[in-house]
């Protein structure tokens, strides 16, 4: 009987133990996150409410607070006297030195690829007479560059994919430099095209936007990094491809008034003086850039990255964020989007996201194909110019438990069939990334040749080039459809103009017996 | 159908099960002072956490426990021929192993059916491994050939058998617990649970979940996943860094919920045996095995090398028996040339070692009695030499893991290596940490568990709720979809 006490006794205490634990990690929960973010509130009510394997919480649309943000965005717009040159933004130059930059010049694609085996076209389901797509294809045909943004996932994380698509379309229609790079994200990735190095910053991610500070919540841009510094915050960057950029876009919000540092390869320096005015700030430096430093030194900014480009060349901006899905543009501030376009002006924006729920035995992607719609809604209000194109998902295969092999899953067909009628419900282009994949001999020869990593589902360098190849193949298909139909409309001027000339000198002739006549 | 079968997933490190457990001590302090009430109630909790797990493979348990129990009842009994115990004995081992080989290897079976068939329409879906079939079988052969041996008693009960595999803290990972160890306990009328007990349960608890949850989690995802995923670049540092990387993660991953698993069970009464004991500390390969999976290397000395023959039948036989042994238990793992690779790079080591220690006078099988400086370089090779197996154990392929290794030789490229450093700085800080933590003395364990007793029930808890917090602030360093799933070695 005592033996019996004791043992419920000790038990007893093991339930309150138990009991204390629960109770201590709720109160726990309870503590906000600070504001410095060197503390995020753990929220143990979610973790008690369902198993760890449980999916993370969706990103939601709000397409009405979309519209009352953007109806803000043209406002001010309306309201920016003309000094800084109609922009939603503020720009401050830096001429730092010789920037000898490579300019676009006119791409003339003579060849109709559209016959061509394995050939893949961007299908374009735009009704308009010129569509965004085709307004695409006439820049480059003009000479004019043209700036891509590619929303992705760890599909083309380091620039995977955009490195050569990049490369590509700079040797052809001009431009240098690596695009967009963040100030600073929450864990390491191999970029072979820069490093960088930073500290100092508190980097949030949007996909982690639970244990972001209420305060910093909003301040994402669709880059998908947030990275608030105060003084002693420094990033690092330096060029890896030796083709240096002409021009560096340095992209900041001060959150008070702040002075920021810029340090162009490792000798020049200069400091910039941001009001805290709410808006989005970008310092252009212009020089030939190997590196470039930049460290806050009083006050407090928002830090997004910088763009190592040619003003007057093309260029591909990646930016991936592992784990997306493409909802998290929905938690991305569109008025900082907005403005960011306004000082870039995007061209094209491709959508390449899905990698992600491919799941064995899925048959349906409705839902999905649902947001993605509005996705779409968002990023044509977001960059309101520039073609969008949806991406297919590429294939997948998944190690089989039992044999340790690796087999296909059946879903990226059912999937890109989805994201195909996203595109035509929303009149935007589609590419199919899996034909793509196919027309390259499938996963089996990809990962023959090595061009996937070894999970059989992120493509590496080399399977990235493959993509790009078969990608920059369909932009100079638009391109020669562009110049064609541009040919076409001159010569139906050039026809339209010779008929008003010869209609005016049969006119005069008739005219000319009579006036005889009265003579 | 499969869906019977995986009706999904917890572990002991969820929020999930800590608020069930906690309704069930409640439950089990009123039931735990008699052995008729509290073992009842362990294995219905005990078989509900299995289906959550594997779903109807709870079946399958059961009926491994059904048959093995009948065997060791008919191998305990008197009065049996030695012909008649032995045909019954095998006859189990071989049902287990049968059970074993069909679920790891059901998919190879099809594959290779396939192929024979020629046709790719002979289309056999591989099924879903039962959740720890591996543990509960050893644990369950060990209990039949116990029972052979006459070493071991036999549960008079069904029940308290199907709880000897069941029981769920050790469900998934074990330590494999042998009847003679376990038994006892569960026949106890009573349970009781010190303050020191107390104090060492939630220190394991605590370090259970600051192992797995923080270091092995985010060493895994942010370090060594993407290093050896190939994500990292090719440089030798780049590989260098991912293979000491894994190496604490995956002891930190296994060990950490084996610590879980053991706090938990000292939580109600039950003293699980000691599955690591800082390995890394080995100076030499040897002693490595004595440290590491003590509860199945030790269950492959008893009923695979010593049935072999062990070091019974001159010297050369026992090299080869040491490297059959470390084979099979390679292949254990997965059958594949990585798995056999490491199988037998730890096999020929041990053989070597063997054959040192028989060559070299005053050599030693461990560390003890070693000088400080043989011992820290016996240390250093030995840590390495298992660094090289990991390479092999967690590559996608033998190719890969050679190709690796030579890039450590070949093409070491620092520069890659400290631009890693820097750019991963939080995950080298834990695998920094992880590695401090593991060469921490042992004492100092001991010394905690008396001080975490002396702090009664709130010290505890608050030890344990501050190791929680950790590991919710750790999660946010990581990709959302890294969150959650199983220790490495529950696919095994």
């Amino acid at each position: 009987m005592i033996k019996r006490s004791a043992s419920l006794l000790s038990a007893l205490r093991s339930f309150l133990l138990a009991v204390l634990v629960i109770a201590l990690t709720v109160t726990v929960s309870a503590i906000p996150s600070s504001e410095s973010g060197r503390y995020s509130r753990a929220d143990l009510f979610g973790i008690y409410a369902e198993d760890e394997a449980a999916p993370a919480a969706g990103f939601k649309a709000d397409l009405k607070t979309l519209d009352r943000e953007l109806e803000k965005f043209e406002q001010m717009k309306a309201a920016v006297p003309d000094s800084t040159a109609g922009k939603v933004a503020v720009t401050h130059e830096w001429a730092a030195g010789l920037s000898a930059g490579i300019s676009a010049r006119k791409l003339r694609v003579e060849e109709d690829r559209s016959g061509r085996p394995g050939f893949i076209p961007i299908e374009d389901f735009d009704t308009a007479s010129v569509t965004a797509l085709s307004r695409f294809g006439r820049r480059l045909f003009q000479g004019k560059p043209v700036r891509i943004a590619f929303l992705g996932d760890s599909f083309i994380e380091g620039d995977i994919l955009t490195s050569d698509l990049r490369r590509m379309l700079q040797n052809e229609a001009g431009g240098a430099g690596v695009g967009f790079i963040p100030c600073d994200i929450p864990f390491a990735i191999y970029n072979r095209s820069v490093s960088r190095k930073s500290s100092g910053w508190t980097t949030y991610s949007i996909m982690k936007r639970g244990s972001v500070p209420e305060k910093w919540k909003g301040s994402f841009l669709v880059s998908g990094y947030s990275a608030v510094g105060g003084p002693g915050a420094k990033t690092f960057w330096q060029d890896k491809t030796g083709r240096p950029s002409g021009e560096a876009c340095i992209y900041l919000k001060p959150v008070l008034e702040s002075q920021v540092e810029i340090i162009v390869n490792d000798s020049l320096s200069r400091i910039f003086t941001l009001p805290a005015d709410g808006l989005l700030h970008e310092i252009r430096v212009r020089a030939e850039i190997a590196t470039l430093g930049l460290a806050v030194k009083s006050g407090q900014v928002v830090g997004y990255g910088v763009r190592m480009v040619d003003d007057s060349g093309s260029c591909v901006d990646n930016f991936s964020v592992r784990s997306n899905n493409g909802h998290a543009i929905f938690a991305t501030d569109p008025l900082l989007n907005r403005q960011f376009d306004d000082l870039v002006g995007y061209d094209m924006v491709v959508l390449q996201y899905g990698l992600n729920i491919l799941q064995d035995g899925q048959q349906s992607y409705q839902k999905y194909s649902q947001q993605l719609n509005d996705m779409i809604v968002y990023v044509r209000k977001c960059f309101p110019d520039a073609a969008i194109v949806v991406l297919g998902v590429s294939d997948r295969w998944i190690k089989d438990g039992e044999t340790g092999e690796f087999r296909p899953i059946n879903s990226p067909d059912i999937l890109n069939l989805w994201q195909r009628r996203a595109a035509e419900s929303c009149d935007v282009c589609y590419w199919n990334t899996l034909a793509a994949m196919r027309s390259l001999g499938g996963m089996e020869e990809f990962s023959a040749n090595g061009y996937v990593s070894d999970d059989r589902t992120h493509i590496n360098y080399k399977g990235g080039k493959a993509f790009a190849g078969k990608f920059h193949e369909a932009l100079l298909q638009c391109v020669h459809d562009a110049g064609k139909a541009m040919r076409a409309e001159e010569l139906a001027k050039v026809e339209s103009a010779a008929l008003d000339s010869l209609m005016k000198d049969a006119a005069v002739l008739e005219a000319t017996p009579a006036a005889l006549k009265l003579k | 159908m499969d869906g019977f079968f995986q009706t999904g997933s917890f572990s002991l490190a969820s929020g999930w099960f800590l608020v069930v457990f906690a309704v069930f001590l409640g439950i089990y302090s009123l039931v735990c002072g008699k052995k008729s009430l509290r073992n009842p109630a362990l294995l219905i909790f005990s078989l509900f956490l299995y289906w959550k797990l594997s779903g109807l493979y709870v079946l399958l348990l059961a009926a491994v426990a059904l048959l093995d129990w009948q065997a060791c009842r008919f191998l305990s009994s008197e009065g049996r021929t030695e012909s008649s115990r032995k045909g019954r004995a095998a006859l189990s081992v071989i049902i287990d192993v049968a059970v074993l080989v069909f679920f790891k290897c059901s998919g190879m079976f099809a594959s290779l059916a396939a192929v024979i068939a020629g046709t790719e329409a002979l289309s056999i879906k591989a099924l879903a491994i039962p959740a720890g079939v591996s543990f509960f079988i050893f644990q369950s052969i060990s209990c039949v050939v116990d029972a052979y041996r006459r070493s071991a008693a036999t549960p008079a009960r069904y029940t308290d058998y199907l709880l000897l595999l069941a029981f769920f803290p050790k469900m998934v990972l074990g330590p494999i617990v042998r009847c003679r160890e376990f038994l006892p306990q569960l026949m106890a009328e009573s349970v009781s649970i010190s303050a020191e007990d107390m104090g060492k349960a939630s220190r394991l608890i605590a370090s259970g979940i600051v192992k797995y949850c923080v270091i092995a989690k985010c060493v895994g995802d942010l370090l060594s996943g993407p290093i050896f995923a190939g994500e990292m670049g090719n440089a030798g540092s780049t590989a260098l860094l991912g293979a000491y990387a894994f190496a604490i993660r995956i002891y930190c991953d296994f060990s950490g919920y084996t610590d879980l698993a053991s706090g938990i069970s000292l939580l109600m009464g039950f003293r699980l045996p000691l599955n690591f004991d800082a390995p890394y500390k080995s100076a030499t390969i040897t002693e490595f095995w004595r440290r590491w999976h003590i509860s199945l290397s030790s269950w492959l000395k008893d009923y695979l090398y010593i049935p072999l023959g062990g070091n019974r039948k001159g010297s050369v036989r026992t090299y080869v028996n040491l490297i059959v042994t470390m084979f099979l238990g390679g292949l254990w793992h997965g059958v594949g040339l990585t798995f056999a690779v490491w199988g037998l790079l730890h096999g020929f080591s041990l053989a070597l070692h063997k054959a040192w220690l028989a060559l070299v006078p005053g050599s030693h099988k461990t560390g003890d009695g070693m000088g400080p400086v043989t011992r820290l370089l016996s240390g250093v090779l030995t840590f390495h030499i298992v660094v090289a197996g990991w390479i092999f154990f967690t590559s996608p392929s033998a190719g890969k893991a050679f190709g690796m290794i030579a890039s450590i030789f070949n093409d070491f490229n620092a520069g890659a290596g400290v631009e890693l450093l820097h750019s991963a700085a939080p995950a080298v800080i834990l695998m920094l940490a992880g590695y401090v933590l593991h060469f921490l003395p042992s004492s100092w364990n001991s010394l905690s568990d008396r001080i975490l007793g002396k702090s009664g029930v709130l010290g505890c808890a608050i030890v344990i709720a501050f190791a929680i917090w950790l590991a919710l602030q750790a999660s946010f360093l990581l990709p959302e979809t890294a969150a959650g799933g199983l220790p490495i070695y529950a696919n095994f």
